[in-house]
């Protein structure tokens, strides 16, 4: 493991790297998941195809292909992105798919009696579903939430093929240099397990405490 | 834009699709053996070797499959058992796909009441008869759907064989890109071939996964 020590600086950047880049990925990936829900919800039809077209595109294809049109693929239309850039922007657009799904099936779970009341007592449309509504999703879909943002931590190191300096890419260039193969790609599984682990423990707290209001 | 560029590499485009085809289902295959082994031994091994298999599925699950090829196929290389790279991706997605699949068979087999087991294990059969032959049969509803979840799934991840240089469909089209300098075409067509790829199969998961329920066969449903 001294190989893991002397390069620890090296190690951490990346799995600084890596946490920023899941984080921001999974706070974008909901708000456009949240977005691209309520649009397969609308009434014009137009608006619910253009979701469905979305989700299933982006659900069926690979997260690296996805990358790659980001970062290849897009400067033929004139939209370039660094390596960075590249990677939150595929990783948010292809949580956004994942999301919309979850938040979907949230969606669906809330009894259709919480929409007739709200109606019966005259509240808005939109004030029912900010405070009637997505409260009661997201107790319904908190843990499939957290289950999508640690695949994220474990996606984003699909960032090594276009060069981003995250926790899998500073592994490999550690490996390169010094051939400790097995131990650097041993260790590199293990902070993975301990960052997952550490990640599920935590948002199960957050989880349990949105669950209070609800007996 | 310049689709000729698709025409003239079918050949290669679809030879890498035909590579693509194989991993998965060497790979589906291979991790339904690890998944169905794992899933029983667990049910069946005493409390220290459940907690191995646990902690074994666990890391498998908490690490990213990018890094399980690498380890697959540098580390096997490096302690002087070196694999090509088409066998080692399939035993890395193997192993992968049978953490998850391990779960789905744990997860279906749970659902089939306790009594099923007792029963079987009362008039004397042997307890890897009652899960295999009893248990497991019933498990079926729940657990054929998110099997074919995880071919979609299996289907998507062949593309990170790509750091292994295999050349399947994304490093197919990567070098086809390398070499024409048109990148946008040609990972349109990747994605196109995998979307025809996947496209029919989640909706077979939407039809079984609604026969089965309407037949009620899965009312015990997780």
């Amino acid at each position: 493991m001294d190989v893991v020590l002397d390069n620890l600086a090296l190690f951490l950047h990346g799995l600084a790297l890596t946490l920023v880049v899941s984080m921001s990925a999974s706070l974008g990936g909901s708000a456009v998941g949240l977005v691209a829900a309520l649009a397969r919800m609308a009434r014009a039809a137009p608006l619910r195809w253009l979701a469905t077209g979305y989700v299933e595109l982006i659900r069926n294809t690979p997260g690296l292909v996805q990358l790659f049109l980001v970062y290849l693929g897009l400067p033929r239309l004139g939209i370039r992105f660094s390596p960075l850039g590249a990677l939150v922007t595929a990783l948010t657009i292809n949580n956004g798919a994942y999301i919309a799904e979850i938040v979907r099936g949230g969606l669906q779970a809330v009894p259709r009696g919480q929409l007739d009341a709200a109606a019966s007592i005259g509240l808005s449309r939109r004030f029912t579903l900010r405070e009637v509504v997505l409260p009661q999703t997201l107790h319904a879909i908190h843990p499939a939430l957290a289950n999508q943002f640690i695949q994220t931590v474990l996606a984003s190191s699909v960032g090594t093929v276009v060069g981003v300096e995250e926790l899998t890419q500073v592994a490999l260039f550690v490996e390169s240099r010094t051939y400790r193969t097995v131990e650097i790609l041993a260790a590199l599984t293990l902070v993975y397990v301990a960052v997952t682990f550490l990640l599920a423990v935590l948002l199960r707290r957050l989880g349990q405490r949105l669950d209070r209001g609800y007996r | 834009m310049d689709w000729v560029i698709i025409r003239d590499n079918a050949a290669l485009l679809l030879g890498g699709t035909v590579t693509t085809i194989e991993l998965a289902l060497a790979a589906f295959l291979g991790g339904t053996a690890i998944g169905l082994a794992t899933a029983f031994a667990r049910l069946i091994a005493g409390r220290d070797a459940e907690l191995g298999l646990k902690a074994a599925v666990d890391v498998v699950r908490g690490s990213p499959l990018l890094v399980q090829l690498l380890l697959v196929y540098l580390g096997l290389s490096a302690i002087g058992l070196p694999l090509d790279p088409f066998p080692a991706a399939v035993v890395g997605l193997s192993i992968n796909a049978g953490a998850y699949l391990s779960e789905i068979f744990r997860g279906g087999m749970a659902a089939v009441p306790r009594g099923q087991t007792e029963a079987g294990l009362a008039i004397g059969l042997p307890r890897l008869y009652v899960l295999g032959s009893i248990v497991l049969p019933q498990a079926l509803p729940v657990v054929v759907p998110a099997m074919i979840g995880l071919f979609i799934g299996l289907l998507k991840d062949t593309s990170l064989a790509y750091v292994l240089g295999l050349l399947e469909l994304t490093r197919m089209g990567k070098n086809v890109m390398d070499r024409t300098l048109q990148p946008f075409e040609i990972l349109i067509a990747v994605a196109v071939i995998y979307f025809v790829l996947c496209f029919p199969l989640s909706q077979l998961v939407r039809v079984v996964d609604a026969r089965m329920r309407r037949s009620g066969l899965a009312q015990a449903r997780l």
